[in-house]
């Protein structure tokens, strides 16, 4: 049975004069996995973060499990919602190991005064096998290479025990191997913790071989949103883009070329 | 040494220089992981001109050092915050205002200066008991807020947009990092001077970066060259006559260069074979 778990509704986004969004309407059930997909600058991290309140909006309305999100009710909201974004660089000298790094996932739901325990310390161990970074736990976190630091947010986003797992374009400026490294462990936990998962990517085959279902952004619009075997149309991409798109079958598969 | 503790005013001095030298040193931490050097310069310089307003209109230095350091602090964060507006205008703004501020009082003071002129340079031998007791508050209150917020400031610290995402009260701890800054640099102003206390807060903190890997670690390592550095240029001012502040700041610079040369992070990564990217 479905069961919606963040809406957004009519929602209008503006930075200044500028519309960066315009009249949004998304509903995404407990434990779908939907991808955004659309040019740069479409505004699909701005949406991304309609669902926890890092980004402010003035018209419509955004809910969480029938809850409204504004700046009063986000922070009590934000634990249930884990966020992934873009592998950034980090000092090599930071003082904090991939274990610590992990560990903080937790913290949010433990408030101002509580300590990490056994529970939580339970649950980075878990997270960090579910990863596949056991081994560098102890690893200063400046020292992982971008795959690996990004499947560290993962873990991070794990412990955070969540039931909405936002990843902002989590394979951007990785080599192929190390993409794939990252989409299969989204894929693989999104199945053993039932988890809801909303990416933004601009990795088109991704899509199709991954999610369910796919909103396409195109200049702060939603122009189409649906299962994915409706969005491996060459035509619309080619639309949302604006450069010719084709679809091609690569034995099971579906490739998208340009 | 027994001839450099036989004096109160040394002893007091001597005080000063291990509370304000470890005080400004565990203040360093946030400063440099936080990459918020330029915040530091900012709310230093805004309580040398507070302390400079506060002679010239009749007011304790230190009042007027601690009301501009905190009404610098208190504004830059909330700049900072505002869109399209970034942190290096915020501070760009804020510095340039205090410093003309500074000139104008300097400008303006009767007689010889001789008070405003030392508020440059520092002076730990004129340290007073009042003082050292609210430097002593000072150190207790970053204590607390380190032993407390420990958890906080570490998530901040190595992830700050997915510490915000998840929940965690990242703009309010790093606002009271900022105020803690402002009573840190108005009360250490007196001892240090205002053109040198913001190299005591940088030098020791990024010496203790060389040095480890753990955060806990970092905080004490810092706290530690802080104070070292401070009863060390103490010892060397008194032994050979020379500016308290600057032989402090000197002896803090050259720790750094020395944890830089001999930094185990420099042999690791040296060291390390090219690692591959999916072991």
């Amino acid at each position: 049975m479905r069961r919606p778990l963040a809406r957004i509704r009519d929602v209008t986004v503006y930075l200044g004069r500028r519309r960066i969004l315009e009249n949004i309407n998304l509903t995404v059930d407990a434990g779908e996995f939907w991808t955004l997909i659309g040019p740069n600058g479409a505004g699909k991290s701005t949406l991304l973060g309609l669902f926890n309140g890092l980004t402010p909006c003035r018209t419509g309305s955004v809910t969480y499990n029938g809850c409204a999100v504004t700046p009063k009710t986000a922070r009590l909201i934000r634990p249930n919602i884990a966020h992934v974004f873009q592998a950034t660089d980090i000092d090599p000298k930071m003082p904090m190991s991939v274990y610590e790094a992990v560990l903080a996932g937790t913290y949010s739901r433990l408030g101002i005064l509580g300590r990490p325990g056994k529970r939580e310390n339970d649950l980075v161990v878990q997270a960090l096998d579910a990863v596949g970074l056991s081994s560098l736990a102890g690893r200063p976190i400046g020292h992982l290479s971008g795959g690996e630091r990004q499947r560290m947010a993962l873990a991070r986003a794990l412990v955070q025990e969540p039931e909405l797992l936002l990843l902002d374009e989590p394979t951007a400026s990785l080599d192929w191997q190390a993409q794939r490294e990252v989409l299969n462990t989204i894929d693989a936990l999104r199945r053993r913790y039932r988890l809801a998962v909303f990416l933004v990517t601009h990795d088109l085959n991704a899509v199709f071989s991954m999610a369910a279902n796919v909103a396409m952004l195109k200049e702060g619009r939603l122009v189409w949103s649906g299962p994915v075997d409706g969005a491996a149309d060459p035509d619309l991409l080619s639309f949302l883009y604006s450069v010719p798109i084709t679809v091609a079958a690569c034995g099971e598969r579906r490739v998208a070329l340009f | 040494m027994e001839s450099f503790l036989s004096y109160e005013f040394l002893q007091r001095a001597l005080l000063m220089s291990v509370l304000g030298g470890s005080v400004c040193g565990a203040m360093g931490v946030f400063v440099v992981l936080w990459r918020m050097s330029l915040v530091g310069m900012c709310i230093s310089h805004a309580a040398f001109a507070g302390a400079l307003i506060g002679l010239w209109i009749g007011f304790p230095p230190l009042a007027g050092a601690l009301a501009a350091s905190l009404g610098a602090a208190s504004l830059v964060g909330p700049l900072a915050d505002r869109p399209g507006f970034s942190l290096d205008t915020a501070i760009g703004v804020i510095f340039s205002l205090v410093m003309s501020l500074a000139m104008l009082a300097l400008g303006l003071l009767p007689g010889a200066r001789t008070e405003g002129l030392s508020l440059i340079w520092g002076n730990l031998l004129t340290v007073t008991s009042a003082e050292l007791r609210l430097m002593g508050g000072i150190a207790l209150l970053l204590f607390l807020f380190v032993f407390f917020f420990f958890k906080e400031i570490q998530a901040i610290i190595g992830q700050r947009q997915a510490a915000l995402a998840s929940g965690m009260p990242v703009r309010a701890i790093r606002y009271a990092c900022f105020i803690l800054m402002g009573f840190v640099v108005a009360c250490t102003l007196k001892a240090i001077g205002g053109l040198l206390i913001f190299s005591l807060i940088v030098a020791p903190a990024a010496a203790a970066l060389q040095l480890t890997y753990s955060l806990r670690a970092m905080f004490l390592l810092s706290a530690a060259l802080g104070a070292a550095a401070s009863v060390a240029g103490l010892w060397l001012s008194f032994r050979l006559s020379l500016p308290t502040g600057a032989a402090i700041v000197l002896i803090a610079t050259l720790t750094l260069a020395a944890a830089m040369i001999f930094s185990p992070k420099k042999k690791t990564s040296a060291a390390s074979p090219p690692r591959q990217a999916n072991p």
